[in-house]
């Protein structure tokens, strides 16, 4: 089921931040919302996750459906090791035979299934990022939700967790939206692109990623295309 | 001459050689049990209310509120008094007990309450995101947040505890305790056996500290 956003108008105070925000995301596909810093994205976010209330306006397909995130920063536990951390939220709805294959199996998707013993201070910030994908993954949901996972990597890594995140995305398909400023993340990631204005936000344009998740590369032609496009619309 | 010279200030020789001999004295053993004992009973009732009392007041702030000013009293309260005021409510044997329990508690309680404070925020909001039940929120993120706190404050708790215990014991003279046989050996002037007492209640409260020191290292997700 997609999620469809209708007339939603929230505000902060004085501050418009939708005035008549209409948007679907598509099922079993990755909506990039790509726009400037300030413009709502992460106020999108918490409006579906219920986090935070709207004004007016409808969410459809969100109701007991389960949601899983992926943070700005990795946000492991940093007394459990790496397997530890990802069994940490399938702990109240799984048994423990189900969550060790679930756990092994989605740290294997990330190229980790050698340092689940090791301890989140003692990995690199790209790998924490990929440990908590592998555990965004491996709790079932049908929602996923995504601020800016990658921000504070540089640019080759990004490029790596990227191709990790097609990897895990392949196996487990799920209405994702992610929202970001970054147009190489969603170039890579997103079968479809939001372009949002600034406050109060508003679609601006909408363009369907030609590049199957597989073939993504930041050299491809038709990307490459579509980054000019997304350079002017951003300016 | 030489005599009085002991009394004041006996000869390391002199007070090795009582050491070894209290070591092997009838008494010493059931005496350093005894204290051991009464310290451990007192501290581990502290505990247990440290943390209790500890994790509610982080997470509930009328009921840190409602005992704060509690532990504002019992904090600055000379040790003195509360052994004199345990004296004359408890049995002997019970009067270290209470004493170390309310110089301990305070400490254990407010290290546990700066642990609940320092839980990062963060953690908490992915916890209520994914809807985890209080006891996974409880054991996997509260407590190991809190147990670099509360290990501090044991180790803390832990020495003062030995001594409030002895002082304890020293004025409410139980049968068998290190306190009363430090004041038994500072009636007959024994120097060189006070000395020999204090040495056994120092051993004592380093190889606690340094057991528990190494726990504390041992923590695997500490950084150095």
């Amino acid at each position: 089921m997609p999620i469809t956003i209708s007339s939603l108008c929230k505000r902060f105070g004085d501050l418009v931040v939708f005035k008549d925000l209409n948007l679907t995301f598509q099922d079993q596909a990755v909506t990039a919302v790509l726009g400037p810093s300030g413009c709502g994205k992460t106020t999108l976010l918490n409006i579906i996750s219920g986090v935070e209330d709207k004004e007016a306006g409808t969410i459809l397909g969100t109701d007991k459906r389960k949601i899983s995130y992926l943070f700005q920063e990795p946000r492991l536990l940093p007394w459990k090791n790496v397997y530890a951390n990802v069994e940490f939220l399938l702990l109240d709805i799984m048994s423990p035979e189900e969550r060790k294959l679930r756990v092994e199996h989605f740290l294997k998707l990330v190229s980790l299934n050698e340092f689940s013993h090791y301890y989140p201070h003692t990995l690199s910030g790209g790998m924490k990022q990929r440990v908590s994908m592998a555990r965004a993954f491996a709790y079932p949901a049908d929602i996923l939700l995504m601020d800016e996972p990658f921000q504070a990597l540089d640019l080759r890594l990004k490029i790596g967790l990227a191709k990790s995140f097609n990897m895990l995305f392949l196996e487990e398909e799920r209405t994702a939206v992610f929202v970001t400023h970054d147009i190489h993340e969603a170039l890579m990631l997103g079968d479809e692109i939001v372009v949002f204005s600034q406050r109060p936000g508003e679609v601006r344009d909408r363009i369907i990623n030609p590049v199957p998740r597989r073939e993504r590369s930041l050299s491809n032609e038709l990307l490459l295309k579509i980054e000019k496009r997304l350079y002017t619309l951003l300016r | 001459m030489l005599l009085s010279a002991e009394i004041i200030l006996p000869s390391p020789e002199i007070t090795v050689l009582r050491f070894f001999e209290l070591l092997s004295s009838r008494d010493f053993w059931p005496a350093l049990g005894a204290t051991i004992l009464r310290g451990l009973a007192g501290f581990f009732i502290s505990c247990a209310a440290g943390i209790i009392c500890g994790i509610t007041g982080g997470l509930k702030p009328r009921f840190n509120a409602f005992i704060k000013p509690y532990i504002a009293i019992i904090k600055p309260t000379p040790v003195m008094s509360v052994i004199l005021l345990a004296l004359i409510w408890f049995k002997t044997d019970n009067v270290p007990i209470f004493v170390s329990f309310l110089i301990a508690f305070p400490i254990i309680f407010s290290n546990v309450i700066e642990g609940v404070s320092h839980v990062d925020g963060k953690l908490i909001e992915m916890a209520k995101l994914y809807g985890l039940k209080r006891n996974t929120k409880l054991f996997h993120i509260y407590i190991p947040s809190i147990t670099p706190y509360f290990l501090a404050g044991i180790s803390s708790g832990l020495g003062i505890t030995w001594k409030v215990v002895i002082a304890a014991e020293v004025l409410a003279q139980p049968l068998h305790a290190l306190g009363t046989g430090l004041q038994a050996a500072k009636i007959q002037l024994e120097t060189a056996e006070v000395f020999a007492w204090t040495g056994a209640a120092i051993l004592l409260s380093v190889v606690t500290e340094k057991s528990l020191n190494s726990i504390l290292r041992r923590l695997p997700w500490r950084d150095s």
